[in-house]
Parts: structure tokens; C-alpha cells; sequence
């Protein structure tokens, strides 16, 4: 046995660096201990415990950068995973949508009489795993964190096990989800064999590194294997993304998840498969780049036109969300195309995501309040003059669905903007009119949606009773959903109209 | 002795079993057991290059294709049975409900 | 590895089915025989004609007992590198007790909360 090697690699495993993961992994595990310790689930105290550890942690988190943000590169645990302020930042960006996606829970779960503790502990848990998913550096801790997450997934979709909506959205994202595994696994055994392979020159002796592999796919970048394997690798990562033609899964499972489970899935599941796409196709597949940057923007074309496409003529709230989620990661690997020839659309694809992140949790936390639980049927109509009975949840949807669709001065346009300069900056001009024109067809959608919650339509005498019956009255907002409306709307505006924000990321 | 490319010609076999079975047969728990095949084949050229490139690595990430194949089983079962009793049908074109 | 050295197997195989054929060849050159009709076939000789469908469903408690068999069988296949390589990374200094202690203590944790959920309890 190579002893000194091992001696090297357990001198790397700075355990320090994981703290935050750690953390959370330890807040999970003392929450099922809560459960074990009050079998009756008291819900205010299981919310408070999940919710205040990760204020906690994010407070932690911010004041250890007092002593400076991470800057470098870092590689630990034998080069297993690699810290980046790029990875630090989306640290932050998954704690944050944890923490939004547990108070959306919170909501959910006192409508319904479901398991509790359990929510908050595998969203912890799957937060854990998003973290070290963007941070890996090893095919081996790509996979197993994929897999933590996805499996998270597979139990936070199908958590409301009384409804066959539910369910049956659990069923297709588990196939699906399985799926795209199976094929991300074989093509990464497919790189790890022909990388090893000692008939090959310059075979590396551990090909599922990703800096070794990167060095062999440079040596042979036009090898059959490499070719297999880097497609079907990627093809599993564009199962999570979203992207055409694996978008299938996308409607159905948003619409039948929980709301706060689609939310999640929505920002945190898609945002963890952009950078590790991102963090493919600059690190290992980067030799690769005369096939992978027209097939990468093809994939985004269709991904866009298909998502703005579709959304058009939907009447579901949660179907358009998902629907146009596809069109943002659309935009979003169009950044990723523009990030391996232009080096700050690092910044701007991030910069993109914290928009998204804000927006996106803004509506959905809308529909969440509005729904009570009944959530997988919210039709456009159920909104109709939102802004007269509830004004406060009617600003905060138009502020957020105006962000999604671009509208200045909100983040929203800013993210749009950089992202589509880095697009001009790389050359990707065909690229980059589609993406306008997907842009002024989601300006449509959004905006019958802010037209049925805001302005008075006009109805016809027979329309007037309406078809559909109307969800039950949303019960008083407490003190806590106000500050989070208020709070992702302002952030929204922040991040729209101060400059230095934008210039921090795109350091990055 | 039996070469690297019988292994793998099996194993793609067994891949595109699993894979066609997904995407082809109507019963949930057929397409579940493809879904394994598919894991399965990879575990078993993952082996097989392990054995002839004469590296570990291999071998260890076997271990946990099998734990992260065995959480999803066990996750995948419960949803499974929890919609057949539910739905009573484990056929795929009876679950439609989620369509507009 | 040669075909030569799969002879023990081959020959663990043809013991097993030799001692398996011997057995049952012994007992029905030595054992008693009865006389046989259609009754003496039936399952039960003298009781109940037997109805109804041969095949009965199991009760989904089974599936749960099975799903966490599962799990908990997967997760020894760690201990098994884990004592291959024990004494010489204590020997050598590099931790290997720590790790795999809070790999326990988070394993006998799911152990005692699927006992306090009583998801093994199989009559309620």
C-alpha cells in the first residue's frame, strides 16, 4: 500500500473547510432527534430550529468573511473537491434558497397534515449536497452528491403522499431523474475506461480527476469513447438543467410538486446543473470545444424558443413557472456557451441566478401564500383582482414577475443584460437573437399574468361567473410573509439600480 | 481468458436493455427494474476497466453506485406502492392526471 | 487467472449436485412407498379442499421491512475497505477511527429513529 500517498491526501482533508456542509448535516440530525425526543411535531418549534440554525449559519458564514472573501483556488481532500470564490458564492446562494424554501414549507405543511420534521431535514440535507455538488473536483463526489440531491428530490416531490398529484409528479421525476443517472454514470465509466487505459499514450492513473481527465481529452479529443461519454455526461446534466430535448419532466413535476418543493427545484436544482455544467465544459471537457459550443448553443436555442413557446397559451400558474424556467435555463447555458471563451460571464451567469433566485421565490412564495395548500390547480383566473383584495401579494408578483420577464429598473434586466453583452462579447450573435425574441414573448405571458392580478380586465355579462371556482381566502399574512415579500422585492430592486453589486459578481 | 471488449460488449447490451425498457414497457415497476439495469451495466464496466487498466479507483466507486442505486430503490419503492394505493394501477398511460 | 484454477468451483459443483442426486436416488430406492391416488395428491389429505388463488398478495409492511434491509445491508459494504486498511493507517497515524465513528454514530441514529417511528413494528 502507497502509504506516503495516503498520509498526503489525509494531510489535505482540511475538514475547517466543509464547516457549513457539516453544519447542516448536523442541523438535520438534531432535528430528526426532536423528532424522536416530542413524538407530537410541534411545528412552531421545528420551523424555529430550521429556519434560526440557518440564519445562524448565514450569519457565521458572513462573518467569517471579515477576515476577507476566499479568494484562489483551492484543491482539498486529495483533490477531490476544489473551493473557488465562485463556489463560496453559491454556497451562499443555496443557504439562501434553503432558508426560503424552509418558511415556504412552513406555510405548507401547517395547511396540510403531513409529516414535518422530515421537510426540513432533507431540505437541509439536500442543501448540504448542493454545496458540495459545485464544488467538486472528482467524478466520484459529483455522482454521489447528484445523487443525494436528486434522491432528496424524489422524497420532497412526492411529499404530499395523500395527493395523487403529488404522487404522480414523484413517479415521473423519479423515472426521469433515474434516467438521466444512468446515463451521466455510464458516460462518466466510459471517460474513466478509456482514460485509464495504458494502450492509450498519455493515460492518466486516476481518470476521474477532473484535472487529469482534462489533460488526456486534451491529448485525445477525438477519441469515439471520450466523445460517448462526454455526450452522455452531459445529457444527464441537461436532464437536471432542464434543457431541450430533456425537458419533458419539467410541467408535470412543477405542477404537481409542493409548491415550496417546485421553488426549489426550480431555482436551487437549476442553478447546482448550470455551474456544474459550467464547471464541465471549462474544466475537463474544455478540449472539446469545437463540438460542445454548437451543440451547447443549439440545445440553448431550442431550450428557449421551446420554454417561451409553450408558456404562451398555458392557464396554469405553476405550469408557466415551469415552462418558463426552461426559457431562463435557455439563457442561462447561453451564458455558459459565452463563459468558455469570455471570462467574466462566470460573473454574470451568477449574477443571473441571485436575480432569478429573488424573483422566482417572490412568485412562488405568492402562489404559496394563495394556494393553502391546494396548490397543483391555480389556474391565471384564481388571480383576478388580486390587487384589490390582497395589495401587498399583488405587488410583490408583478415586482417579481416583472423581474422575470427583464423590465427595468429590476434585477432581472440587469442579469439579462450582462448575460446577453458576455453573448455579444463571445460572438453569439444567432444565439443572441433568439434569446431577444424569447425575451419579448415572455414579456406576453408575465405580463397577462400581472394584467389578471392587477388591472381590471374587461368581462363579458356571461364571463362574469367565472368557470372555475375561486380558492379559499388566504388567511392574514403574518408579520414574517410580509418581511420576506418585502424583502425579496426590495433586494430585487437593489440588485437592480446599485452598480456595485454587479460589479462584485462579475469579479467573481 | 476473456477480453476487455466482451465485458463491454455485454455491458452496453445490458445499458441499452435498461435504457429501451424505460423508455418502451407501460409498467412502473418494469421501467423501475431497467432503471436498475441501466446502474447495473455501468457497475459492471466500471469492473471491467478497473481489472484491465489496473486501477482502484474503480472499484471503490462501485461501492457507492450500490448505495446511491439501494437509497433510490428504497425511495423509488415507497413512492411505488405509495401510489398504488392511491391509484390502484401501476401502468404508466392510466397516470395522467397532471395534463392541461 | 488460468481455467485451472476454477477447478475447485467446478468441482464444489458437481459435489453439490452429486450429493443432491444421491440423496434423493437413496430415498426412493430405501424409503416407503404409499399407494397414490388423485386424494393423496391433494394438499391437504383430509381437510379442506383448498380454494381460492394459490398466489397470496403480501402485505405491504413487507416492502417496508425489505426496503430497510436494504439500506442498512448496503451500508456494511463500507466496512469492508475500512478493515483492509484499519491497522495500517493507525499504525502510520492517519485517522481512520474518527471517520468511521460518526459514520456509525449517523447510521445508529437511523437505526434508532426508524425503531421510534416503529416502522418495524409489524402489528399494530
Amino acid at each position: 500500500m502507497n502509504l506516503e500517498a495516503f498520509q498526503k491526501i489525509a494531510a489535505s482533508n482540511l475538514w475547517g473547510n466543509l464547516l457549513p456542509e457539516i453544519y447542516l448535516v448536523a442541523l438535520c440530525l438534531l432535528l430528526l432527534v426532536f423528532e424522536m425526543v416530542f413524538r407530537r411535531q410541534d411545528l412552531l418549534l421545528l420551523f424555529r430550529v430550521a429556519l434560526w440554525g440557518q440564519v445562524l449559519l448565514l450569519v457565521l458564514m458572513g462573518l467569517s468573511y471579515f477576515g476577507g472573501f476566499p479568494s484562489g483556488r483551492e484543491e482539498l481532500f486529495g483533490g477531490l473537491l476544489v473551493q473557488t470564490p465562485l463556489t463560496e458564492t453559491m454556497r451562499l446562494f443555496f443557504l439562501f434558497g434553503s432558508l426560503l424554501v424552509s418558511y415556504l414549507g412552513t406555510r405548507f405543511l401547517r395547511a396540510r397534515n403531513l409529516a414535518r420534521t422530515e421537510f426540513f431535514a432533507i431540505t437541509l440535507l439536500v442543501t448540504a449536497a448542493l454545496m458540495l455538488l459545485v464544488q467538486s473536483n472528482q467524478f466520484v463526489l459529483l455522482f454521489v452528491a447528484l445523487e443525494t440531491v436528486t434522491v432528496g428530490f424524489y422524497v420532497l416531490v412526492a411529499y404530499a403522499r395523500t395527493s395523487g398529484y403529488s404522487l404522480e409528479a414523484g413517479l415521473k421525476y423519479l423515472i426521469m431523474g433515474a434516467l438521466s443517472s444512468g446515463l451521466l454514470l455510464f458516460g462518466i465509466v466510459l471517460l474513466y475506461g478509456v482514460a485509464g487505459s495504458p494502450d492509450l499514450a498519455g493515460a492518466v492513473g486516476d481518470p476521474l480527476h477532473f484535472p487529469s481527465l482534462a489533460q488526456f481529452i486534451a491529448a485525445h479529443p477525438d477519441n469515439t469513447l471520450v466523445l460517448a461519454g462526454s455526450l452522455l455526461v452531459l445529457s444527464g446534466i441537461a436532464f437536471k438543467v432542464g434543457a431541450v430535448p430533456f425537458q419533458i419532466w419539467i410541467p408535470d413535476v412543477y405542477q404537481g410538486a409542493p409548491t415550496p418543493v417546485s421553488a426549489f427545484l426550480a431555482v436551487s436544482s437549476k442553478a447546482a446543473g448550470i455551474i456544474v455544467l459550467l464547471t464541465l465544459v471549462t474544466g475537463p471537457f474544455a478540449a472539446l470545444s469545437g463540438w460542445t459550443i454548437p451543440l451547447i448553443s443549439t440545445v440553448a436555442v431550442l431550450t428557449i424558443l421551446y420554454g417561451n413557446l409553450t408558456a404562451l397559451p398555458q392557464r396554469n400558474v405553476k405550469r408557466i413557472m415551469g415552462l418558463s424556467g426552461i426559457a431562463h435555463a435557455g439563457y442561462l447555458l447561453m451564458g455558459v456557451v459565452a463563459a468558455m471563451t469570455v471570462d467574466w460571464a462566470v460573473g454574470a451567469i451568477v449574477f443571473y441566478l441571485f436575480t432569478y433566485l429573488l424573483a422566482s421565490f417572490g412568485v412562488f412564495g405568492v402562489m404559496a401564500l394563495l394556494s393553502e395548500g391546494q396548490d397543483a390547480d391555480q389556474e391565471l383566473d384564481h388571480y383576478e383582482d388580486l390587487a384589490k383584495r390582497q395589495p401587498l401579494l399583488a405587488a410583490a408578483l408583478t415586482v417579481g414577475l416583472a423581474s422575470l420577464a427583464g423590465i427595468p429598473p429590476l434585477g432581472g434586466f440587469i442579469g439579462k443584460l450582462v448575460l446577453f453583452i458576455a453573448a455579444f462579447q463571445a460572438g453569439l450573435y444567432t444565439l443572441l437573437a433568439f434569446s431577444v425574441v424569447g425575451v419579448v414573448l415572455s414579456i406576453y405571458y408575465y405580463f397577462g399574468w400581472v394584467r389578471e392580478a392587477v388591472f381590471r380586465v374587461w368581462r363579458s355579462a356571461e364571463g362574469a361567473g367565472s368557470a372555475t371556482p375561486a380558492l379559499p381566502e388566504p388567511r392574514s399574512l403574518t408579520g414574517l410573509d410580509r418581511t420576506a415579500l418585502v424583502g425579496l422585492s426590495v433586494l430585487t430592486l437593489i440588485l437592480g439600480v446599485a452598480p456595485f453589486v454587479l460589479t462584485w459578481f462579475l469579479q467573481l | 481468458m476473456l477480453s476487455l471488449n466482451a465485458f463491454l460488449l455485454v455491458s452496453g447490451l445490458l445499458f441499452a436493455i435498461g435504457f429501451f425498457g424505460v423508455l418502451l414497457r407501460r409498467n412502473t415497476l418494469v421501467i423501475f427494474m431497467s432503471l436498475e439495469l441501466m446502474l447495473n451495466a455501468a457497475i459492471l464496466a466500471l469492473v471491467a476497466f478497473s481489472r484491465f487498466n489496473g486501477i482502484m479507483d474503480g472499484n471503490l466507486f462501485v461501492f457507492f453506485i450500490i448505495t446511491v442505486a439501494a437509497a433510490e430503490i428504497a425511495v423509488g419503492l415507497a413512492i411505488i406502492v405509495a401510489l398504488f394505493r392511491k391509484r390502484q394501477t401501476v401502468m404508466v398511460e392510466q397516470l395522467n392526471s397532471l395534463r392541461h | 487467472m488460468t481455467a485451472a484454477d476454477f477447478i475447485p468451483v467446478l468441482i464444489q459443483i458437481l459435489l453439490a449436485i452429486g450429493l443432491g442426486g444421491a440423496i434423493l436416488t437413496a430415498s426412493v430406492i430405501f424409503g416407503q412407498r404409499a399407494r397414490r391416488n388423485r386424494i393423496k395428491d391433494t394438499p391437504y389429505e383430509c381437510g379442506m379442499p383448498p380454494a381460492g388463488p394459490g398466489r397470496t398478495r403480501y402485505s405491504v409492511k413487507f416492502y417496508v421491512t425489505a426496503m430497510l434491509f436494504i439500506l442498512f445491508d448496503i451500508e456494511v459494504v463500507f466496512l469492508i475497505p475500512w478493515i483492509l486498511s484499519y491497522r495500517e493507517f493507525l499504525v502510520n497515524g492517519i485517522p481512520i477511527i474518527g471517520p468511521i465513528a460518526v459514520f456509525f454514530g449517523i447510521f445508529i441514529l437511523g437505526l434508532i429513529y426508524e425503531l421510534k417511528k416503529g416502522a418495524i413494528q409489524w402489528e399494530k
